[in-house]
């Protein structure tokens, strides 16, 4: 019965296992793979970065009173007052200093005072829709108030900041590409080498009646083994350089980043990488071997 | 079964090793295939076994003309043809079991049947104890008998061998030439390239004599004075 099983346990007719070019194969597979977690989990991040910005400052103005203006504390009991008149206004929150040098804090340490700098007052607003009417509304509004109160409604920041989102995530894209196609150039490299290694063989595979497609099967099998061994590892050190990595920037001494989540979706994404590189690897061998099968007699 | 008509092989640029062969093999028949050594042996039985496409002339086989083959009906009429190569070429990598095994699995013969022929041929050939050992393992002998059974494991419509008893003792070798004539009773057609005289002698087959290139039948010994006995 042993015996037996270990005849069924037979999966190649060529020597594929015992060729060098494995080992280069698996670890080729672990750093695509690895790179791939890297620059999709970027992606993911961005995405999530992008999206709690873009919540963040939805329909949400920033009403500035700068230090030159004079009494600030009038001025903004005065702005309020304007503020609340108004219906399509649903909060209005004037900044305390404590908050405003909480916000600073990032940029100009926790250390600093108010007073060393001559530092505007804030009011942030959230209305119910930001339309250009209502803007320029609002812009008259304030400015009778005072004619230097100043409206910031984040959009151009916002865009410029979404621009730089959509072009890093362009380029983890590209990464990603570049990664892949790389890696399939190598694989067919080696598949290529494979071949030639076992001319004679496959000589007489065919002779024997094999088919192009039953060779090929043969190193779809073995590219699939190699590209789960390598994408499985690559997988478990991207998984752990996240880990590290996710420890650094969710460090609650930090405010600048914003904190690194990754959704129930996303962990799908990043667990299915290892399939993707089976994936690549079985059509890689598989269109590979049949491309030179097909020039042999 | 297999008609060349009018075939010239040559390899590269060189000159032809086969020369205008003309020759039709019926469907049973038991053919010697002999000549001297660079004859151009093994290029006819290349030839047959479709290892290599004529450079002129019409090859025939299993009523079909070789050059208008798709693929696929090559690798299926290669199903049919079983080959004993002068060199073995055997898989060293694999069992003496996974080695005679081959061509049954490439057809995709379910699992079970392939344990029970392979063992059952195995056994007859003598070769039962060594199921799992690697063929460099082996003697000559036996790696001769391996590749002999892998050959006919399938049945094959046509058996070509290229000096199969060659490392064999005459006993082993008479043994085998029994098989052949059992799988011939059986109808399988069978072309066998030797020097071996005493064979070609024993077994009364025709001969295809090769010479420079050239193609000569001849019937056999015995046959012929049979006849020249039956005239007088």
């Amino acid at each position: 019965m042993a015996a037996t099983a270990m005849k069924v346990k037979t999966r190649y007719d060529l020597r594929l296992s015992k060729s060098g070019g494995s080992k280069f194969i698996i670890v080729l597979i672990t750093l695509m793979t690895f790179l791939s977690v890297l620059s999709v989990s970027a992606t993911l991040a961005l995405n999530s970065i992008a999206s709690q910005w873009t919540a963040g400052l939805q329909n949400q103005i920033t009403i500035e009173i700068p230090a030159e203006a004079g009494n600030a504390d009038v001025l903004k009991i005065n702005v309020k007052k304007k503020l609340d008149t108004i219906d399509t206004i649903r909060k209005v929150d004037v900044l305390s200093e404590d908050s405003i040098v909480k916000l600073l804090s990032p940029w100009l340490g926790e250390e600093f005072a108010l007073d060393d700098v001559p530092m505007p007052s804030l009011i942030a607003i959230e209305a119910e829709e930001v339309t250009p009417a209502f803007l320029n509304q609002l812009r008259d509004d304030v400015r009778a108030v005072h004619p230097t109160i100043r409206l910031d409604t984040h959009e151009a920041w916002l865009n410029d900041f979404l621009q730089m989102i959509g072009f890093l995530r362009f380029a983890t894209f590209f990464v990603s590409i570049v990664i892949g196609v790389s890696a399939g150039t190598a694989i067919m490299g080696v598949i290529r080498a494979r071949l030639s290694e076992h001319k004679d063989d496959l000589e007489l595979l065919h002779l024997m009646g094999a088919s192009d497609d039953y060779i090929a099967a043969q190193f779809q099998r073995y590219a699939l083994r190699l590209g789960l061994i390598g994408g499985a590892f690559g997988l478990c050190v991207g998984a752990i350089a996240l880990a590290v990595f996710s420890i650094g920037v969710n460090n609650p001494n930090q405010d600048l980043l914003p904190q690194l989540n990754i959704s129930a979706g996303g962990i799908l994404i990043l667990l299915s990488l290892p399939m993707f590189a089976c994936a690549l690897c079985a059509f890689t061998a598989k269109i590979t071997v049949l491309r030179n099968l097909a020039r042999m007699p | 079964m297999i008609k060349f008509e009018n075939v010239g092989l040559r390899y590269g640029l060189g000159d032809e090793v086969l020369q205008d062969i003309n020759f039709q093999l019926e469907p049973g028949s038991f053919h010697f295939l002999s000549g001297p050594s660079g004859a151009g042996k093994t290029s006819l039985l290349r030839l047959m076994y479709l290892g290599k496409q004529p450079t002129r002339g019409l090859v025939s086989m299993f009523g079909k003309s070789i050059n208008t083959l798709t693929r696929a009906q090559v690798c299926e009429m290669r199903q049919k043809i079983g080959v004993v190569f002068q060199e073995f070429r055997l898989l060293e990598h694999l069992s003496v079991f996974d080695n005679v095994a081959l061509p049954l699995r490439i057809v995709e013969t379910p699992d079970e049947d392939v344990q029970n022929n392979v063992a059952e041929l195995l056994e007859w050939a003598g070769l039962g104890a060594h199921q799992d050992a690697l063929p460099q393992t082996l003697s000559g002998g036996q790696q001769q008998r391996v590749a002999i059974a892998r050959a006919v494991i399938a049945r094959p419509k046509l058996l070509l061998a290229d000096e199969p008893t060659g490392n064999l003792d005459d006993t082993i070798g008479l043994r085998l030439m029994n098989l052949f004539e059992q799988l011939n009773k059986m109808g399988t057609t069978i072309v066998i390239a030797t020097h071996n005289q005493g064979i070609m002698d024993q077994f009364a087959h025709p001969r295809l004599l090769l010479d420079q290139g050239k193609l000569y039948m001849q019937e056999p010994q015995s046959l012929i004075r049979e006849r020249i006995e039956g005239v007088y």
